[in-house]
């Protein structure tokens, strides 16, 4: 039930558009992993995964699943299933034959159908619901449906275009936890496109960032975060802290001072824009350690606030707990961990992006395309 | 906008509607039992009834046959150009305008230009030579009759269906497609059965309609036997003014028979999956 997804080079342009809506995407995922295909809205989220699944014809590039290139292959049997914002439930048929409908289009007769639907739904947690018509359902439930109808049609591969999004918080925490259940006991390869982060964290274990058609980066949870190839990449990903300088000897010179850098980041000596997470700041009182600074801002962001704070002529952002008491003017002090910074070496343009040379290939693995 | 404020709105028309439909079948029964007469008292009988029974079940049943084989077709011709128009294919836009062309069209036009395109001496016939031409106007399977309808009425199906499917059918199409159904399944399985409350709606606005219109049947069917609605005009349209409590009692039993389809249809449709 999962199968190795590589894409190459894909390509894809609406009809009377001049920039393509994929320019060149390559990308591998692992059979029995999940990628999260993150970006803004427009960058090409959507069209990547409808050109994976066949409904929309790519100009160039190839699609490969399981090993078998899928361009001469129509839709329904590509073995790839999708599950959308909307469930997109048939309303005529009742929950148990929504479940059961790709064994029915297969020839399947209709008593085993609704048996090997009996069990997905019961995957999902909705086996006492079978009886019911899908309008009777709510929003998370259709959508388990939908999950449950997708997964017993046993696709190569899994797409999952924003499922969610539309659920409140809570029964999208849920529904990441269903999601996490359905990987244990089946291990689907899953392709998730969404536009939050936090969510692109809970599910997948890697993240494909697209901007403007064009894969910026792809690489596991924690590098993308704290290891961006760009400082597009770093942006994209909520990353708020920028410090130009330069490095030298293994060292980041600024007017934070001369901070050590860890291995992996401290590649050849010249100019170079640190960056870190405001989350990775440690934030204390006056007389703790670390390097003074002043706030000249406070911003409540749900159970923290994000503090801006001037250090010499630098502005950082630090995230910090309700609990310290800091207002505007207030001194601290700033720890940043040697392990949270990183370096990126001066780009050419604000919207070109290249390979960092400090980035091991290990590290980074898929390299940046210049925009179109 | 609220249910009050909405009905206030749709008032108006319903008053007149209410008033011409009922007002019209109520002079109509009133007629037909004698109570409405040229001249002399009015006296409660059933002697128009009794005098057009003999011709009824004839032409109830071509008046059924005409009317089902119509509808049969539009159906058949509606949903086939609404899948047409929904998936884009063959020029989907050209499709909706040539099929949707014939709306304006008033039936007594469309019947003479069927006329003139499969009379004996028509344009087809002309073409294609007239000693073998079939006897299509005029002939004993009504065909001109309900070619003509048919024509005229699928176009009507199609705007009905593909107004139901257009908003949401490709998505639903896509989804199908994605667990594995090919065309044909997912035709079967989503295309159809989403449709099919539309397809019942309009089908049953089509039978009713064929089933008590008379233009066309008047001018391309053949003299004898006469469906209801073209009895009903001939006797209406005579010298005799004795005639017209027979009229009216046709235009009864039309108005009996086509409520009755209507009723057999919504409960029909009461039993499709979507409907409820």
């Amino acid at each position: 039930m999962s199968a190795t997804l590589v894409i190459e080079d894909l390509i894809t342009t609406f009809p009377g558009t001049v920039r393509p809506a994929l320019a060149g995407i390559s990308l591998e995922v692992r059979a029995g992993s999940c990628t999260a295909v993150l970006g803004p809205s427009g960058s090409g989220k959507s069209t990547l995964l409808r050109s994976v699944a066949g409904l929309e014809v790519p100009d160039a590039g190839r699609v490969v699943l399981g090993g078998t290139d899928l361009a001469p292959i129509r839709p329904e049997q590509r073995g790839i299933s999708l599950v959308s914002q909307r469930p997109l439930l048939f309303p005529h048929l009742n929950v148990l034959d929504n479940v059961a409908f790709a064994a029915r289009v297969r020839g399947v007769p209709r008593r085993e159908a609704r048996r090997d639907a009996a069990d997905f739904l019961d995957v999902v947690q909705l086996g006492d619901l079978g009886n019911r018509r899908a309008t009777e359902l709510s929003g998370g439930q259709q959508q388990r449906v939908a999950l449950a109808r997708a997964l017993a049609a046993r696709p190569g591969l899994l797409l999952l275009d924003e499922p969610f999004s539309a659920l409140d918080p809570g029964l999208r925490t849920s529904m990441h936890d269903l999601l996490a259940e359905v990987r244990r006991q089946l291990s689907p390869t899953l392709l998730l496109v969404t536009h939050d982060r936090d969510e692109a964290v809970a599910v997948a274990e890697r993240v494909a960032l697209l901007g403007n058609g064009c894969l910026l980066q792809h690489a596991a949870v924690q590098e993308i975060y704290t290891r961006p190839v760009s400082l597009e990449v770093n942006r994209l990903m909520g990353g708020l802290n920028e410090v130009p300088g330069t490095v030298r000897g293994g060292r980041h010179e600024s007017e934070l001072g001369s901070l050590a850098l860890p291995e992996d980041a401290a590649g050849a000596s010249g100019p170079g824009t640190l960056i870190f997470r405001q989350e990775s700041i440690m934030v204390s009182g006056v007389d703790g350690p670390g390097i003074p600074a002043i706030v000249s801002a406070v911003k409540p962001q749900g159970a923290r606030r994000i503090l801006t704070v001037q250090v010499g002529g630098q502005l950082l952002h630090a995230e910090a707990p309700w609990a310290l008491p800091v207002a505007q003017g207030t001194p601290v002090r700033l720890q940043i961990p040697r392990s949270a910074l990183w370096v990126l070496p001066e780009e050419p343009t604000a919207t070109t992006t290249g390979s960092t040379p400090n980035a091991t290939g290990d590290a980074i693995d898929q390299l940046v395309t210049d925009h179109v | 906008m609220g249910n009050r404020k909405a009905t206030l709105l749709v008032l108006p028309a319903t008053v007149i509607s209410f008033f011409v439909v009922v007002g019209g079948l109520l002079a109509a029964l009133m007629q037909s039992l004698g109570l409405l007469p040229f001249a002399g008292p009015p006296t409660l009988n059933s002697s128009a009834y009794l005098t057009v029974a003999p011709d009824l079940p004839s032409a109830v049943a071509l008046s059924f046959g005409i009317a089902a084989a119509s509808t049969l077709i539009a159906v058949i011709f509606g949903f086939v150009t609404a899948m047409l128009v929904m998936r884009g294919r063959f020029g989907g836009r050209l499709i909706a305008m040539v099929s949707t062309w014939s709306i304006p069209f008033p039936h007594l036009v469309g019947a003479a230009s069927m006329g003139l395109l499969l009379g004996d001496a028509g344009f087809l016939a002309r073409i294609f030579g007239t000693d073998s031409w079939p006897e299509l106007v005029g002939g004993p399977a009504w065909i001109a009759v309900i070619a003509a309808y048919s024509w005229k009425e699928s176009a009507f199906v199609a705007l009905v269906v593909t107004g139901v499917l257009l908003t949401r059918a490709t998505a639903y199409d896509e989804t199908a497609a994605l667990l594995g159904a090919g065309r044909l399944r997912r035709l079967r399985h989503v295309l159809v059965p989403l449709s099919l409350p539309a397809l019942g709606v309009s089908a049953t606005i089509v039978f009713v309609y064929v089933f008590g219109s008379y233009e066309v049947a008047w001018l391309l069917g053949r003299p004898y036997p006469e469906p209801l609605p073209v009895m009903a005009l001939r006797l209406f349209s005579s010298a005799s003014l004795s005639s017209r409590p027979e009229a009216a009692a046709l235009a009864v039993v039309t108005t009996i028979v086509a409520l009755g389809a209507a009723g057999l249809a919504a409960l029909a449709l009461r039993r499709v999956p979507l409907w409820q």
